[in-house]
């Protein structure tokens, strides 16, 4: 039970929604995956909560080659990947992280847009939508503006929001076919957080061969690895430069210790993971 | 017995009811004027109550009673009498309860549990048992004096709340005998329960003084017999209901948390209050597994025979002892497990410390027992250069052996060595395992036996009451918990072939009621069958020969001369001579309106035979009254860059005596190692430095989910009558979880060559030591 008391509102329009948003201690839902558990433990108590998922333009889903795949901040996870199969055969690696978020039944409620505006660092949906360079649509009674992901956490649980805006959609460019792998650790298979997850996408494989990569749960926010995609771009994959490469990633980190693994763990997977992900994609024979 | 029913794959008899959600739990039940109870709890794991003001919470609207020590000072345990249902002068762990509320709905006590002031001054705390020991801090310095049951062996300046000794033969002769000494080390968190259901009771106190406490309970006896302890009621005035219970290992035996409801209840008599944990407080304020620490010496001959075995386990039995006493009893009577050993010394100790409760855990003590023993086990294989498996069937307790407390074992009592084959032979072990393409994964095989009877009073007493009913069907009185394992439908098939009725003709009468139902001891041990079948065999013994009596009158034969079959008392020697059983049931009436007999009624009633009190200096004696031997194996893959591991197959075998529905014996079997699972890889119950419980949701205490199944699980049987039930059944249910995390340990060594010896086994650890070895 949730013990305290809040009111509760499903507007049907964006205005509708900013004007109560606008009320003291306002705060949005989506899915409620996030925001309803952190309400049951009291470490949120908004006095009024603003349900979007009745706000029918959130519910778009658009997909060109120039504007890219569009996702309205209300749709679930499990109707983004199974109603949309430009998903998978565009954003393969984007599809596999959403699949290892929760179970089934979380991402029957859980939304992209919940998993970014919580802002954890274990978000698992952001490493590859980092590595696919997305935007955020944000909106407010003002106006709107767009923010680049990687510009978008600054801090455990902390965003660059500010009061009364909230997510629109999420946009991801189309750049050409990718390939790759979202790599998730965590204590069980299912419905666990990742000790550590990252996402390693090859843009371009078989052409400039662009290699990207961006990790969840071993920094205040999820990370991309712009100094190791820098160094291998345009390298040949050899033992030594893939190494290099690897000990880059590692160095983009600076993980710490919790209940779901330790800092040491987390810093040697850092580096373990990307190898392990070239590897598995045959791009590199070495074994560690 | 005759068998008819008794081995067939019956459907479980709860089966729609639970498929459909009509299953009644104590959450679903509601009362007029219902108030709602709930509990404040202590934030630090070791503390002086300096004061307690509840006066701001009695004013606020909506609170119908506020409940503190002062108005409860009562303490509660089963074997030691240590628990306070509200802490009193101190507290000694993080969540202990300290008021509680009951109030108009579930938001104004959770209001008015903020407006409770409560003082205290932190006390230094313990959280090490070895540390603990050395009785720098005292956790319950009037330990001498609470009352408890005088097998226990208290060390109040140590912390301890049971020292149990085992001294059979002569270990330092048997240490100058052996070629080889290994010694060992192994050791295992606490863990938790985890049923589906969390911990709930409603209790109601009327104006006569009588108390009715619905409670989801796996005794609902010994659950009567604690609160009219503790509260000084008589026990006539004390009814417990106990509807289904969503899942209890262990965590539900006894008394828990009722103890509050019925503080708060007893403040409002006449209305009901209700109180349901939250998960956190499930975790946090019941019962978990205890912690355990071993270290172990065995003297080995060059042939792998054992000549002695030393063995210090000490168990971290958290604040208050619960089953804990026993638990650390039955773990040092039964080491070193299913192995015969000519000598045997063992000190199993029972260590308070400011952790969470320890109580009792399905395997009670025989899962961290066989972790130290398989895991030693596999180490003097090792050293010897000795396959594991030969190891071990060299080494097993056979016919004519005499067990750690001195039992002799027979043909009958069961074949652990046809167990470990059976297993062997399922996971295919000793054929090397087809390896992934991917050399960074290996896999491996393991096998791990163990062995472990019922851990219960000598006198604890079952009894059963069959009522014939107007057109011959049968409603069977029991108080066993049905609590998942299938009991209602194995006894229902029992009593079918004990009485020769169509089990469409019995009922299980359920819920169980204290006021109705005949008395049961508890629904613990892996004792349910083999004890209440022993209670319904003479029961339906007592049913048979008043109906035979009846009949002998009306067709002028002799009794042993009558057989009852379906719906039919007939002649044996003349069967088309018979008398439909409704005619007999309720007595006999004649044409002419005279009638004999009466209602039929069977009653059964059984104590365990033979069984003693153990030696205090020694351990010797009679203290178990069956052993069920088992094995299990799993085959592995574990990844040698990231420690992960899978495990691809387990197989589990066990001597049930006679399975009496394979299915249900089957998924009781796959339920036990899935449950094993867990803790061998990943469950466990973390801490702040400071002794802050850090895993209370389920956001950080982990079990496995569907995604981390086996590809494959197979159980299976031996079958060995157990000659001390006239089924010839014996206990299968807590035994599956046991011995599966020695046997993933062994199958992680067999993949990649490093052994971990403290649970669970993390991919950390399997990283650091895989480092370790190669360096
Ligand atoms: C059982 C379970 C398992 C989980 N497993 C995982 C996992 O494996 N990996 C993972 O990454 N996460 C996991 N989560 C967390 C959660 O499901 C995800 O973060 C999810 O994507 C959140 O989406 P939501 O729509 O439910 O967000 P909500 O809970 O509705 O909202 C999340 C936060 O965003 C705010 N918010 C909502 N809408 C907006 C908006 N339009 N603009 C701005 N702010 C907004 C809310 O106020 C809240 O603070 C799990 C959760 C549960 C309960």
């Amino acid at each position: 039970m949730i013990p305290f008391r809040f009111s509760y509102h499903k507007p049907s329009s964006l205005s509708e929604a900013f004007e109560i948003l606008s009320e003291d201690g306002a705060v949005p839902m989506l899915g409620g995956t996030d925001l309803v558990v952190k309400m049951r433990a009291k470490r949120v108590t908004p006095k009024v909560v603003v349900d979007l998922k009745f706000i029918d333009e959130l519910h778009n889903v658009s997909f060109s080659e120039d504007e890219g795949l569009v996702i309205g901040a209300a749709v679930t996870m499990n109707e983004l990947i199974e109603d949309f199969a430009v998903v998978k055969e565009r954003f393969p690696v984007f599809y596999q992280a959403i699949k290892k978020v929760g179970a089934y039944q979380t991402r029957n409620r859980a939304t992209v847009a919940g998993n970014i505006a919580n802002s954890s660092p274990a978000a698992d949906s952001v490493p590859p939508l980092l590595t696919y360079n997305a935007k955020v649509k944000v909106v407010s009674a003002d106006g709107e503006r767009l923010v680049e992901l990687k510009d978008f956490f600054t801090g455990p649980g902390r965003n660059v929001l500010k009061p009364g805006e909230i997510i629109h959609s999420i946009i991801v460019p189309y750049e050409s076919p990718s390939i790759g792998m979202y790599y998730k650790i965590s204590r069980i298979k299912a419905v666990d957080l990742s000790t550590i997850g990252v996402a390693l996408t090859i843009i371009d494989p078989d052409g400039k061969r662009d290699i990207r990569v961006a990790l969840a749960s071993v920094a205040p926010t999820p990370v991309r690895a712009f100094k190791a995609e820098d160094y291998i771009r345009d390298k040949e994959l050899s033992a030594s430069s893939v190494e290099r490469f690897a000990e880059l990633v590692q160095e983009s980190t600076s993980p710490i210790t919790d209940a779901r693994g330790s800092k040491e763990y987390r810093w040697e997977m850092a580096k373990v993971l990307p190898k392990r992900i070239l590897r598995e994609l045959g791009l590199f024979e070495g074994v560690a | 017995m005759r068998e008819k029913y008794v081995g067939k794959p019956i459907p479980r008899v709860d089966a729609y009811e639970k498929v459909t959600g009509t299953a009644v739990y104590v959450t679903d039940m509601f009362f007029p004027r219902m108030l709602y109870g709930a509990v404040l709890r202590s934030p630090h794991p070791h503390a002086k109550i300096k004061k307690i003001d509840v006066s701001k919470a009695k004013a606020l609207e909506g609170v119908a009673a506020v409940v503190t020590s002062k108005e409860c000072p009562y303490r509660q345990g089963i074997y030691l009498v240590d628990r306070p249902i509200f802490a009193t002068d101190r507290v000694r762990y993080v969540g202990e309860p300290v008021a509680a509320v009951a109030a108009e709905s579930m938001e104004i006590a959770m209001k008015a549990l903020e407006l409770i002031e409560v003082e205290y001054e932190p006390l230094p705390a313990v959280f090490d048992p070895l540390e603990a020991m050395k009785g720098e801090v005292l956790i319950h310095p009037d330990l001498a004096s609470y009352e408890r049951l005088p097998i226990y062996n208290i060390e109040p300046e140590k912390n301890v709340f049971h020292h149990h000794k085992t001294r059979k033969g002569d270990v330092e002769k048997g240490f100058k005998e052996a070629d080889y000494i290994i010694e060992g080390e192994y050791s295992l968190p606490q863990i938790y329960h985890a049923p589906l259901e969390p911990h709930g009771a409603i209790a109601f106190y009327d104006f006569n003084g009588n108390l009715t406490v619905w409670s989801s309970a796996q005794s609902p006896y010994t659950l009567r017999n604690l609160i009219a302890h503790a509260f000084k009621m008589s026990r006539h005035k004390v009814r417990v209901i106990a509807p289904y219970v969503g899942g209890g290992f262990g965590g539900k035996a006894g008394i828990n948390m009722e103890g509050i409801v019925i503080a708060l209840a007893m403040q409002v008599p006449g209305r009901h209050v209700k109180l349901i944990y939250s998960r956190e407080e499930d975790i946090m304020a019941t019962v978990v597994r205890q912690g355990m620490y071993a270290k172990v010496k065995a003297g080995v001959k060059k042939d792998g025979t054992l000549v002695a075995w030393e063995e210090t386990m000490v168990f971290d039995g958290g604040a208050y002892a619960e089953y804990g006493t026993n638990v650390v009893r039955a773990a040092g009577y039964t080491t070193p497990g299913p192995y015969y050993v000519p000598n045997i010394k063992v000190d199993s100790y029972g260590v308070y410390t400011n952790h969470l409760v320890g109580g009792a855990f399905r395997g009670f003590g025989h899962g961290e027992l066989h972790w130290a023993v398989e895991r030693h086990m596999d180490k003097i294989a090792k050293t010897l250069g000795m396959d594991p498996l030969e190891l071990r069937l060299k080494n097993v307790l056979r016919p004519g052996h005499t067990n750690a407390m001195g039992q002799k074992m027979h043909e009958h009592t069961g074949n652990v060595e046809a167990c470990l084959k059976k297993a062997a032979d399922l996971i295919g072990y000793g054929e090397k395992p087809e390896q992934p393409k991917d050399r960074v994964k290996r896999r491996g095989r393991g096998i791990a036996a163990l062995v472990k009877a019922p851990a219960m009073p000598t006198n604890a007493a079952s009894s059963v009451v069959i009522k014939f009913n107007e057109d011959a069907s049968v409603t069977l009185q029991v108080s066993i918990q049905e609590i998942g394992q299938g009991f209602n439908t194995a006894i229902t098939q029992m009593a079918a072939d004990a009485l020769h009725i169509s089990p469409d003709k019995i009922k299980v009468v359920f819920p169980i009621d204290t006021d109705a139902n005949p008395y049961e001891w508890q629904t613990v041990a892996s004792r349910a069958l083999w004890t209440v079948g022993n209670a319904l065999y003479r029961a339906a013994e007592d049913a048979l020969s008043q109906i035979k009596n009846i009949a002998s009158q009306v067709l002028g034969v002799a009794p042993y001369n009558l057989e009852v079959e379906d719906d039919r008392v007939y002649i044996k020697y003349d069967p088309e001579v018979y008398i439909p059983l409704k005619d007999i049931v309720m007595g006999y009436t004649y044409p002419d309106g005279h009638a004999i007999g009466g209602p039929v009624i069977g009653r059964g009633s059984f104590v365990p035979e033979r069984l003693t009190n153990l030696d205090p200096e020694t351990g010797q004696g009679n203290a178990a009254a069956e052993w069920t031997f088992g094995a299990e194996a799993a085959e592995v893959e574990v990844d040698m860059e990231t420690g992960e591991v899978k495990i691809l197959k387990l197989v589990g075998v066990f001597d049930a005596g006679r399975v009496v529905n394979p299915m249900i014996a089957a998924g009781q079997i796959i339920g036990g190692m899935v449950q094993g699972m867990g803790p061998a890889l990943f469950e466990q119950i973390t801490y702040t430095d400071d002794g802050k419980p850090i895993s209370i949701s389920f956001t950080d205490y982990k079990i496995p989910t569907i995604a981390d199944m086996p590809d494959e699980m197979i159980a299976d049987f031996v079958e060995t009558p157990e000659a001390t039930s006239p089924f010839g059944v014996r206990g299968i249910a807590e035994h599956p979880m046991i011995s599966v995390p020695p046997a993933i340990a062994s199958a992680i060594y067999d993949a990649v060559g490093v052994d971990i010896n403290d649970l669970p086994v993390t991919p950390e650890k399997i990283l650091k030591a895989l480092k370790e070895k190669h360096s």
